[in-house]
C-alpha cells in the first residue's frame, strides 16, 4: 500500500492544483466585503482583553473568537480567500488523516468533499467560519485520539477524557462530532463496544454537565452552539451545513465498513485452501484500476464544478452587490444593476436604496415608476405597523438610519443605529453609524466612546483614530460641511414621538426647515406611492423653496389626475409639458378603450411597454411589481 | 537535546532580560518629585479624582494622568501617614493593592495627597501641585450589585446582574439571562443591606414572568411579576409596584427613549402568609403610585403618587402626559396587626414644580435621597433628573449640587451606616450610566462623587455597557447562579392572586410592544 513517489508527487500536484482552483473561485466570485458588510451573522472582533473574556464564559467562544479574528480578513478580498483556504485545506488534511486511521487507506478523493460544501455554502453568502472551525477541531481531535497508537482501553479512555474537556469548551457542540467519531473508532476499528458506547455517552453527558452545571446555559446554547440550526448559527445553506457536519461521522461509518470488508477477504483469503494470501489475486489488473481511479477522478471533479457553479446564487449576490454600491455611494450604478434584478427578488434593502439613489441622482421625481415600488418601501422600518411605511424588519436597520439622518430624523437614526447595535453587536458598519448619529445630534462624547472601541478593530483603528485626533481640535467637528447640514434638519423636542407615519414625519421637518429638499421630495413620493394626487397638487408650491421653475415628469403627471377630475391646480406659474400632455392622451385613449371591454388587464399589457414608467399606469393600473 | 536545551536556556535568558526592562524603574521617586519643576496648576487626571471623599476600604483608585510625558511618578502620602509609590512609562497609574489598603488604614479621617511629576521628551521632570483626597472614617458596603446591560431601545440579548466587591476588583455573575433564553432580570432589592433575604424581577417568554424570594440560599418563586420593590425592614413584608409601562421614542431632544405608566399601583406581599394585599391608599385607579420605600423603623410606606391626566389609557404616549408630575407621600403601617393609617403628602409636585421619583431613606433615617426631573416616572431617560436630599428633621429639602450634571443622575442606594450613597449617573456622555459613590456627613455635606475605580482606569471609556441599579449590600449574595435558574425554570412556586386590575389592551390593537413588555431580548426577534 505504499505509495511511489510519482503517485506521492501526482497527490501533492493534485492538491495544490484543487485549492488553486478553490483560492480564485472563492476570490473571483464570492463577494467576501459584502459579507463583511451585509451578513447579519458576521462576527464583530476587538482586540484586547475586555473582548476576549467574553468568550470564554461559555463553551465553544474559544472558536467563535478565532472565527471572529479569521473573518475580519473578508475585508480584504484576497486575504480572505486565504483564509477561507486554508481552512479548507486543513479540513481536507484532516478527514484524510481520519480516513486513513480508520480505512488504512488514504482517501484523497473524499477528503476534497469538505471544501466543496464549503463552497456551496459560500455560494449563498452564509457565513459559517465558526462552525467550519469547529468542526476541523473536532475531526483533528479525533485523529489526534485515534493516534494515541495504543491498544490499551483504560489509556484510550483517559486520553478521550483529557481531550473531551478542552475540546468542549473551545467548540461547543462540535464537541458532539468528535465524541461520535472517537466512538465509532472504537466500534468498528477497535472493536470496543463498551467503550464506544461511553463515548457516544460522553456526546451527552459532557455537554450536560457543563452546560447544566459549570455554566448554566440553555440546553440548545450547551449541546447545539456552532452546530447547524443553533439560533445564532446563520440559517442561510443550512442544510449545505448540516450535510458538511454529517459528512464525517458518515465517512468514518463507509471507512470503517470499507476497513471490516477488507479484514474479512483477508481472512477468507488466509483460510481458503491452496490460497497463497494473495487478495488482490481476483483484482482486475493494475492499469485497468488506474483507468477506472481516474474516470472516477474525472467524474468527481466535474461533479463538483458542476455543483458549484449551478450552487451559486445569482439573485442573491446581485442584491449584495447593488447594497454594497449603495454603501459605496455609488448610485448610478446601483440604478443600473436594479434594473437587472427581476422583481421577485428584490429585498427590502434594494428597495430602499434605489429609492435613495434615485433621490441622490436627482430623479426620484422623474422615474420613481421606472423600478418597482411599493409604499412600504419608501423607508423600511423595524417597528410596529403603525403607519404605512414602516415594516418590521430588524435587518433594515442598518439601511433605514442613514436615510433618517439624511432627512433629519436624528433621533430615529439613532434609535435604529442602536437596535443595530443591539442586534449585530459591536460591528464596525455600526460602530461608524453610531458616531456619525451622535455626531449628528451634536453629541461629540457619545461619538468619542463609540470610536475608542473602533480604535480596537483590526480594520477600521486608523480611520477611528484620524476621527478622534479631529475631535480634539475641533471638538464639535463644526468645521465638517455635512455635519453642519445635517444639524440644521434636525428635529426640535416638540417634534412628538417617532412612530408616524412618513408624510407627517416629511411635513413636520419641512415647517422646522422648508429648505430640506429630501423631505419634500420623499413627502411627495409618499404621496404620489399613496394616489394622494390632492396632496400632491397641494405641496406644488414648495416648489418654490427649491428654486424649481419646471414641475418633474411625475408631478406633471399627478396634475393631470387632478385636472382630470375637473379640479383645477395651482401650478405656481408653472406650465405642463406638452410631451407629458400627450402621453396622458395616448395613456387615456388606450386605457379608456379597455375599460369600455371591462378587461383593464389588457390595458396594463397594451401599455406595459410604453407607459409603464408613468404614473397614470401606477395610479389606474398598479405598480409594475403589483401587475406582475 | 543539547542545541534544545541551549536554546531553552536563551529564551529564558531573553525573557529575564525583557521583563527586567520593563520593570526597570531606575528612579528614585524621591530625589524626582525634589527636584522636578513645580507647577503651579493640579494634574490632569482621568477619571477625576481629585477634591473627593473616599471611603477607608475602597480598592485602589488607579487614574490615568492626561498630561504628555514619557515617564510618570506619583507618590501618594497621607498625612496619618504611609506613603505609596508608583513609577510608570505610560500615563495610567495603577496602585498596588497591599500597600494602597495599608495607606487608607492609617488615614482614616485623614487626607491623602498625591503629588504627580512628569518627564517631558527633553528629560525635565516637571512637578504638579498635589491632588488632595479625604479618607473618611465611615467605610463603605462592601458590595456593590448592579445590572449591567446594553444601552438597549428594544433589542438586547446580554444581561447580567452583576456583583463587585469594592475593596478589591473582583466581579462575578449573579444572573445571566443566557442562563434563561435571554429574559430579562432586573429590579435586585435587599433586606437592610444584606442579602439574607433579597428579590429579583424576572421576565421570560419561555418561563414567564416572576419574582424570585431569596431567603440566604433557599429560592421561591413567586408566579407574580414584582416592579419597584422594597422590603419591610422586619422583612415580613415586601412591598413592590406594579406598572403598566410602555417605551416609546422621541422624534426630536436629547434622550430618544422614554417610558410612561399609563397606570400605576403598590402593592405588598406579606411572606409570611404568601399573600398579596394593597390598599386603596395606594392602589387608586385614578392616581399613579409608584417607587414604595420603607421608613428605617417600618413605620412609614413612602411612595411616589401622581394623578392621571389622561383618559385614553391605552394611547401611548397618553395625552398631557408631559405634565405628569409625582410628589412624594408616606402612609403609616402597623407591620404586627397589618395595619395602614391615612396617607398624607410629604413634598408636593405643586411645590417642587418638578416630579419626584426614586426616594431611598438613609437607615439612620435622617435624609431621603430623591431624584427631581421636569416630568414622568423614568428619571434615567430624563437628562433633567438630578439628585435632591429632604432632610426628614426640618422636611427641607435642597438640590445636590456639587452631585449633579447637566444629564441624569438617578437610581441611588444608601449604605447601611448612612454616611455613603451610590448613584447612576449619565454625565461622562449621556448614554452609559456609570455607579458613583458620594459621602455624606452627620450634617448632610454631601462630597464631590467620585467613579466606581476599575483595575484599567479606561475601563469604562470603550465599555458599551450601563451599569445600572447599583445597590449596596454588606454581604456577598450566598445563592447560585444555578439555583436561580432552577427557580426560574421551574414550573412550581407560589401563586398568588393580585388585587389590582388595569385597564386591558385594546382588542386587535397593535401591541406597541410584544408581548406587554418595554423591553424584549433580541434572542426572540432573530429573523
Amino acid at each position: 500500500m505504499n505509495a511511489t513517489p510519482r503517485t506521492k508527487l501526482l497527490a501533492c500536484l493534485e492538491f495544490a492544483a484543487f485549492f488553486a482552483l478553490f483560492f480564485a473561485y472563492v476570490l473571483l466570485r464570492i463577494d467576501l466585503p459584502a459579507i463583511y458588510d451585509q451578513s447579519p451573522y458576521f462576527p464583530p472582533f476587538l482586540t484586547g482583553t475586555h473582548f476576549f473574556v467574553r468568550f470564554v464564559t461559555y463553551p465553544g467562544g474559544l472558536t467563535e473568537y478565532a472565527a471572529a479574528f479569521l473573518a475580519q480578513s473578508y475585508f480584504v478580498p484576497w486575504l480572505g480567500a486565504l483564509v477561507v483556504t486554508g481552512v479548507a485545506a486543513l479540513l481536507t488534511l484532516s478527514t484524510r488523516r481520519l480516513v486513513a486511521g480508520i480505512a488504512g487507506v488514504p482517501a484523497r478523493l473524499v477528503s476534497f468533499v469538505p471544501p466543496f460544501l464549503m463552497l456551496l455554502g459560500y455560494d449563498r453568502y452564509a457565513q459559517h467560519l465558526g462552525t467550519y472551525l469547529a468542526v476541523l477541531l473536532a475531526v483533528f481531535c479525533a485523529t489526534a485520539y485515534m493516534a494515541a497508537g495504543t491498544r490499551l482501553p483504560w489509556v484510550r479512555l483517559v486520553w478521550f477524557l483529557v481531550l473531551s474537556v478542552p475540546l468542549y469548551l473551545a467548540v461547543g457542540g462540535g464537541f458532539l462530532l468528535f465524541a461520535g467519531l472517537c466512538g465509532l473508532v472504537e466500534v468498528i476499528v477497535q472493536g470496543r463496544r463498551l467503550l464506544g458506547l461511553f463515548c457516544f455517552l460522553c456526546a451527552e453527558i459532557v455537554p450536560y454537565v457543563g452546560g447544566r452545571f459549570v455554566y448554566d446555559l440553555e440546553p440548545a446554547d450547551a449541546f447545539s452552539r456552532l452546530l447547524p440550526y443553533h439560533h445564532l448559527t446563520d440559517p442561510t445553506a443550512a442544510p449545505v451545513l448540516a450535510g458538511f457536519v454529517a459528512f464525517f461521522p458518515v465517512v468514518a461509518l463507509a471507512a470503517g465498513v470499507q476497513q471490516a470488508r477488507h479484514r474479512r477477504r483477508l481472512s477468507q483469503a488466509n483460510d481458503s485452501p491452496g490460497a497463497s494470501g494473495e487478495v488482490g489475486a481476483a483484482s482486475p489488473p493494475y492499469s485497468a484500476r488506474r483507468r477506472l481511479a481516474a474516470c472516477v477522478r474525472g467524474v468527481f471533479y466535474a461533479t463538483v464544478g458542476v455543483a458549484v457553479c449551478f450552487s451559486y446564487n445569482t439573485p442573491v449576490a446581485q442584491v449584495n452587490r447593488l447594497n454594497e454600491l449603495a454603501l459605496r455611494g455609488r448610485w448610478d450604478e446601483v440604478l443600473l444593476g436594479a434594473k437587472r434584478v427581476p422583481i421577485h427578488r428584490y429585498t427590502y434593502a434594494l428597495f430602499h436604496n434605489v429609492n435613495l439613489a434615485l433621490y441622490k441622482t436627482g430623479r426620484l421625481a422623474e422615474d420613481l415608476f421606472v423600478y418597482p415600488e411599493d409604499v412600504d418601501t419608501l423607508l423600511v422600518g423595524i417597528e410596529p405597523r403603525r403607519s404605512l411605511t414602516q415594516i418590521v424588519r430588524i435587518d433594515n436597520a442598518l439601511q433605514l438610519a442613514p436615510v433618517d439622518l439624511e432627512l433629519g430624523l436624528a433621533n430615529e437614526a439613532d434609535h435604529y443605529a442602536y437596535e443595530a447595535l443591539g442586534r449585530y453587536g459591536e460591528r464596525p458598519s455600526v460602530l461608524r453609524l453610531l458616531v456619525r448619529t451622535s455626531l449628528a445630534r451634536g453629541e461629540p462624547d457619545v461619538a468619542r466612546r463609540f470610536l475608542r472601541v473602533l480604535q480596537h478593530d483590526l480594520v477600521w483603528h486608523e480611520w477611528a483614530g484620524r476621527r478622534l485626533h479631529r475631535l480634539q481640535t475641533d471638538p464639535e467637528l463644526r468645521g465638517d460641511s455635512d455635519l453642519r447640514r445635517l444639524r440644521t434638519r434636525r428635529l426640535p423636542r416638540r417634534a412628538g414621538q417617532m412612530w408616524r407615519p412618513l408624510n407627517e414625519k416629511c411635513r413636520a421637518l419641512l415647517e422646522h426647515n422648508p429648505r430640506n429638499r429630501m423631505a419634500f421630495e420623499y413627502l411627495m413620493a409618499f404621496l404620489l406611492l399613496t394616489r394622494n394626487v390632492d396632496g400632491v397638487v397641494a405641496n406644488l408650491d414648495r416648489l418654490d423653496d427649491f428654486q424649481m421653475q419646471t414641475l418633474p415628469r411625475l408631478y406633471e403627471e399627478a396634475v393631470l389626475i387632478y385636472e382630470g377630475a375637473g379640479k383645477k391646480a395651482d401650478l405656481h406659474g408653472r406650465r405642463i409639458s406638452t410631451a407629458t400632455e400627450k402621453r396622458f392622451a395616448e395613456f387615456v385613449q388606450v386605457y379608456n378603450r379597455f375599460r369600455t371591454m371591462g378587461y383593464l388587464r389588457g390595458a396594463a399589457k397594451a401599455l406595459a411597454e410604453t407607459h409603464s414608467d408613468s404614473y397614470f399606469f401606477y395610479y389606474y393600473l398598479g405598480s409594475r411589481g403589483e401587475h406582475q | 537535546m543539547r542545541a534544545g536545551s541551549r536554546l531553552l536556556l536563551f529564551s529564558f535568558a531573553v525573557g529575564v532580560a525583557v521583563l527586567g526592562f520593563h520593570c526597570r524603574t531606575g528612579v528614585p521617586v524621591a530625589t524626582v518629585l525634589d527636584e522636578a519643576v513645580p507647577l503651579s496648576r493640579p494634574p490632569r487626571i482621568h477619571p477625576d479624582y481629585a477634591g473627593i471623599v473616599i471611603p477607608p476600604n475602597i480598592a485602589p483608585l488607579n487614574f490615568v494622568v492626561k498630561e504628555p510625558g514619557k515617564q510618570y511618578v506619583i507618590r501618594v502620602t497621607g498625612t496619618g501617614g504611609g506613603t505609596v509609590e508608583v513609577v510608570s512609562r505610560h500615563p495610567d497609574l495603577r496602585f498596588p493593592l497591599r500597600p494602597w489598603r495599608a495607606l487608607l488604614a492609617a488615614n482614616r479621617g485623614k487626607q491623602l495627597h498625591a503629588t504627580i511629576a512628569v518627564r517631558e521628551p527633553d528629560g525635565t521632570w516637571r512637578k504638579f501641585k498635589p491632588v488632595v483626597n479625604t479618607v473618611a472614617r465611615e467605610p463603605i458596603d462592601r458590595y456593590l450589585t448592579y445590572r449591567f446591560i446594553t444601552s438597549a431601545h428594544n433589542i438586547w440579548y446580554r444581561i447580567e446582574i452583576r456583583q463587585r466587591d469594592l475593596t478589591t476588583f473582583t466581579t462575578w455573575p449573579v444572573l445571566r439571562n443566557r442562563s434563561f433564553d435571554k429574559g430579562c432580570v432586573n429590579c435586585h432589592t435587599f433586606l437592610n443591606n444584606g442579602t439574607r433575604a433579597m428579590t429579583l424581577g424576572i421576565r421570560s417568554r419561555t418561563y414567564g414572568s416572576c419574582a424570585l424570594l431569596i431567603e440566604g440560599r433557599r429560592v421561591t418563586r413567586i408566579g407574580t411579576r414584582f416592579g419597584y420593590t422594597a422590603w419591610h425592614p422586619s422583612g415580613r413584608v415586601v412591598a413592590y409596584s406594579l406598572n403598566k409601562v410602555h417605551q416609546y421614542f422621541h422624534n426630536g431632544g436629547e434622550e430618544v427613549r422614554d417610558v410612561v405608566d399609563l397606570e400605576s399601583a403598590i402593592a405588598y406581599y406579606d411572606v409570611a402568609r404568601r399573600l398579596v394585599k394593597t390598599n386603596p391608599q395606594f392602589s387608586d385607579h385614578d392616581r399613579l403610585e409608584t417607587y414604595p420605600t420603607w421608613s428605617p423603623d417600618g413605620r412609614y410606606l413612602y411612595f411616589c403618587s401622581a394623578p392621571i391626566l389622561w383618559t385614553d389609557r391605552r394611547t401611548v404616549p397618553p395625552k398631557h402626559y408631559e405634565e405628569t408630575r409625582y410628589s412624594l407621600k408616606r402612609i403609616s403601617y402597623d407591620v404586627d396587626h397589618d395595619r395602614w393609617g391615612t396617607a398624607e403628602t410629604v413634598l408636593s409636585a405643586e411645590k417642587t414644580g418638578k416630579s419626584l421619583l426614586l426616594p431611598r431613606i438613609a437607615p439612620d433615617g435622617r435624609f431621603l435621597l430623591f431624584c427631581m426631573c421636569d416630568y414622568g416616572c423614568f428619571p434615567i431617560y430624563q437628562p433633567s433628573s438630578d439628585l435632591y436630599l429632604l432632610d426628614l428633621k426640618t422636611n427641607e429639602y435642597r438640590r445636590l449640587t456639587r452631585v449633579n450634571s447637566r444629564r441624569s443622575e438617578s437610581w441611588h442606594s444608601w449604605s447601611a451606616n448612612s454616611r455613603w450613597f451610590v448613584f447612576s449617573s449619565k454625565r461622562r456622555d449621556g448614554i452609559y450610566t456609570r455607579p458613583y459613590f458620594c459621602h455624606v456627613d452627620e450634617k448632610g455635606r454631601v462630597s464631590k462623587p467620585f467613579l466606581l475605580p476599575t483595575s484599567d482606569p479606561v475601563y469604562f471609556d470603550s465599555l458599551l455597557m450601563c451599569l445600572n441599579v447599583p445597590e449596596l449590600s454588606q454581604e456577598r449574595v450566598r445563592v447560585s447562579s444555578r439555583a436561580l435558574t432552577a427557580a426560574i425554570r421551574s414550573p412550581r412556586g407560589i401563586t398568588v392572586q393580585v388585587p389590582i386590575k388595569f385597564t386591558p389592551r385594546r382588542p386587535g390593537a397593535p401591541s406597541l410592544t410584544p408581548a406587554g413588555h418595554p423591553w424584549r431580548s433580541g434572542g426572540s426577534t432573530r429573523k
